[in-house]
């Protein structure tokens, strides 16, 4: 009896209040810092592709490592802009393009002999920088000059999802080269004379930075795409906007903090001790990639997002919206999202203090595994409370017109 | 495709309305009989896992045939995949989805990280305990079979020692006492996982719908496409039991949500939900070749087609009665992401 009563008192209260933030405001908010966040990543690979330019001109060690430090500034901005994704099908469907992981890298360029080649990829040793000739499918592809379309062209070859062509993570690649430390401390070591036509160590140098420099013009131009989509004139502003943004928003967060970074990001590494299942496993940048993808979620809620310049996007927020109907509940999830990013901040911390990431999953690294296990838990944790905020926020349904299937679904039984 | 693009952008949007009231003592009733269910599931794994061990050790020592641990396989198998749709609680704190099915294997992982067992001595290699120091990939059902079609002794018998190991922990991880059952009984005020009532069917309701979206999974994983199909990866092909898995799945998905859900549904609902699932199950019987076989056949991609668009259809309708008449609507899942 007890448990019912106290079940309708928390539906009574729910129910009725007059809020002071509008979810249209709320959305605005939300769009604006997807904008900001997806103009910062644009501005951070424009940089990255002057320091490209910069490589190309003069390969030396010092232009490779302002190049590489360049990719990671580039990751800081990306990465939060990750919770857009499973709320919004037109992010969903374009994000395949910059960030898609794992690659059998062997599709772009040399790796090593014993590298473990798929089974199930024919195409998984290529090597499109050092062949100007391709069969696919049984048909030949002209790779003599490596531009933007032939990447496009490339990704996802024949329907495999590992062959990335394109994106942060191809671009990677080229600049680290493959991680052959295993859970032993050390990233990729490319040589910069890699780069250098003039003094070229395994060979194709020319064909390697065509390669670089064009995967990084398709990034630049798949991220001024997703700008616009952000503009208020665009599709995804105007998405947010006509839809439920509650539903749209704790979508997000969920379906990032609990399937995506926990299960298959996170989870799946630790337990096969494994490298090859690490999100940035050429430049061990990974503990990065996982703050930031857990910074987004917390930039959400919290409706801010702290620009690469220093400045801040903010306004009326979900978190503004629960609070008003629990503010308890609304306090728990800022917790938990507050003890997530403590987590995951102690991933960077041992990281910095010399233990990558490939180094904490290793069997037997008692102390490493604990330190991305309590990322998981944390992430874990805090999706409980996200779902609660998403039914005291009356998060809706989102009906999809259109489709006979959909208005029909026993056809299918017939 | 249309339709399972469709339907599949459809299933997330509708995670959050459930903001209905329910009859607690209905719900208490569901919750009773839904535990009751998965103690059966779990007990059965329990007793099968074991008997696994103990016939790998009896085939290692000599005394039996190849046959017999085949078998062994096969039933702790499908006891298995009845309880792959309960990714929370017990299993997900053990790890012990990945680590007792690791599945689906991209990156043949299982092949290629057996040979840790090369690294030590025999006594070790026969130590269950040893098995679960080492990677997910080989503590598990798809271990054993490798091991098994490989004659390999003694570590057969030990990675069916680990999995005994887990069947007993999930158990008692269930059903000790203030285990994860008594956790879903007392929900309330100071529980920490489960608030209210309707928090506890979510997660019921919740493991039906992942169970769904598996069930799909294990048919479109080796699909790949049509010039590149991958029959590698269907599920326990080596065994000949990748359709008779997803048939148990979804036969345990539907008595799970008849056994839980019968206090508070009308009886033509609930006959829905049975011919739903019936239909499906018929689609899975039109396909008459083994999934790894079906797969990289042409002409035989379609019935294999066919019946996931049943399964999704499925999830769709079952959404539909549960969410219409119950307010409960599936929340997040590890089947969430990519």
């Amino acid at each position: 009896m007890l448990k019912k009563i106290l079940l309708s008192t928390t539906m009574i209260s729910i129910a009725g209040i007059a809020s002071a933030y509008e979810p249209s405001d709320i959305a605005k908010n939300y769009a604006a810092i997807a904008h900001a966040s997806y103009e910062d990543s644009l501005i951070t690979a424009k940089t990255l592709k002057d320091s490209l330019d910069m490589l190309a001109k003069d390969p030396n060690e010092n232009t490779l490592q302002a190049a590489r430090e360049a990719w990671i500034d580039a990751r800081v901005p990306y990465q939060q802009t990750e919770v857009f994704r499973f709320g919004n099908p037109i992010v969903d469907e374009w994000e395949g393009r910059v960030n898609a992981w794992p690659l059998d890298e062997g599709l772009i360029d040399y790796v090593a002999d014993d590298y473990g080649f798929s089974d199930e990829n024919v195409y998984a040793s290529v090597n499109v920088v050092s062949n100007a000739s391709l069969e696919v499918s049984g048909s030949e592809v002209d790779a003599s000059e490596i531009t933007p379309e032939l990447i496009e062209s490339l990704h996802e070859l024949d329907g495999i999802e590992a062959n990335v062509a394109s994106g942060y993570h191809a671009i990677e690649f080229l600049l680290w080269g493959q991680d052959l430390n295993g859970t032993n401390a050390g990233a990729g070591a490319r040589l910069a004379s890699d780069f250098d036509v003039e003094n070229c160590t395994n060979g194709n140098c020319d064909r390697r930075l065509d390669y670089l420099l064009s995967a990084t013009d398709l990034l630049i131009t798949d991220l001024e795409e997703m700008v616009a989509n952000w503009a208020p004139d665009g599709d995804g502003y105007q998405y947010v906007l006509e839809n439920d943004i509650f539903n749209i928003a704790f979508t997000g967060m969920g379906s990032l903090s609990y399937g995506e970074q926990a299960g298959e990001r996170m989870k799946l590494g630790l337990l096969v001790h494994d490298p090859e299942e690490e999100h940035d496993c050429f430049s061990d940048n990974t503990h990065n990639s996982h703050f930031y993808d857990g910074k987004g979620v917390q930039n959400i809620w919290l409706g801010s997002y702290t620009r690469v310049d220093g400045s801040v996007v903010e306004g009326p927020s979900i978190n503004d919206y629960v609070s008003e109907r629990d503010a308890e509940l609304a306090a728990d999830l800022s917790k938990d999202l507050e003890s997530t990013m403590t987590a995951l901040g102690a991933l960077v911390e041992a990281a910095e203090n010399g233990m990558a990431y490939d180094q904490m999953l290793a069997a037997g690294n008692t102390e490493g595994n604990a330190l991305i296990q309590a990322g998981i838990d944390g992430l874990i944790a805090q999706t409980r409370n996200i779902e609660r905020a998403a039914v005291i926020a009356e998060a809706s349904d989102v009906s999809i017109e259109g489709s006979d299937s959909l208005d029909n679904p026993n056809a299918v039984f017939e | 495709m249309k339709l399972l693009i469709l339907i599949s952008l459809l299933i997330p949007f509708n995670l959050f309305a459930q903001n209905a009231s329910i009859d607690i003592e209905l719900a208490d009733k569901s919750i009773e009989s839904s535990l009751a269910f998965i103690e059966e599931d779990i007990d059965r794994f329990r007793t099968r896992s074991e008997k696994l061990h103990e016939i790998s050790a009896l085939y290692c020592a000599g005394d039996i045939s190849a046959q017999e641990v085949r078998e062994a396989l096969i039933s702790t198998y499908r006891s298995w995949v009845r309880l792959d749709m309960y990714q929370f609680g017990p299993i997900e704190h053990l790890s012990a989805a990945l680590s007792v099915n690791f599945w689906p294997d991209k990156k043949s992982f299982v092949r290629r990280h057996i040979t840790q067992f090369d690294a030590v001595d025999d006594a070790q290699k026969s130590d269950p305990s040893y098995v679960r120091t080492l990677s997910a990939a080989v503590q598990g059902l798809p271990a054993a079979i490798y091991l098994w079609e490989m004659d390999k002794c003694p570590e057969l018998e030990a990675v069916s020692g680990n999995v005994a190991l887990y069947g007993q922990e999930i158990h008692d991880e269930w059903f000790k006492a203030d285990g994860w059952a008594d956790l879903m009984k007392n929900y309330g005020e100071g529980n920490p996982v489960y608030t209210n009532a309707k928090e506890v069917l979510v997660e019921i309701y919740s493991a039906a719908d992942f169970g769904l979206q598996r069930a799909a999974m294990r048919l479109e994983q080796p699909m790949g496409s049509f010039h590149n199909p991958l029959p590698n990866r269907a599920e326990a092909a080596d065994l000949g039991i990748s359709l008779e898995l997803v048939h148990e799945q979804i036969t345990a998905i539907t008595a799970l949500l008849e056994r839980s859900f019968n206090f508070q549904l009308a009886e033509n609902e609930l006959d829905r939900i049975r011919a739903i699932s019936i239909a499906t199950l018929e689609k899975l019987g039109a396909i008459t070749e083994p999934l790894d076989v079906a797969v990289a056949a042409p002409n035989q991609r379609i019935p294999v087609e066919n019946a996931i668009k049943s399964i999704k259809a499925t999830q769709l309708e079952f959404s539909n009665i549960i969410g219409t008449q119950l307010g409960l609507n599936a929340g997040f899942s590890p089947a969430d992401g990519d």
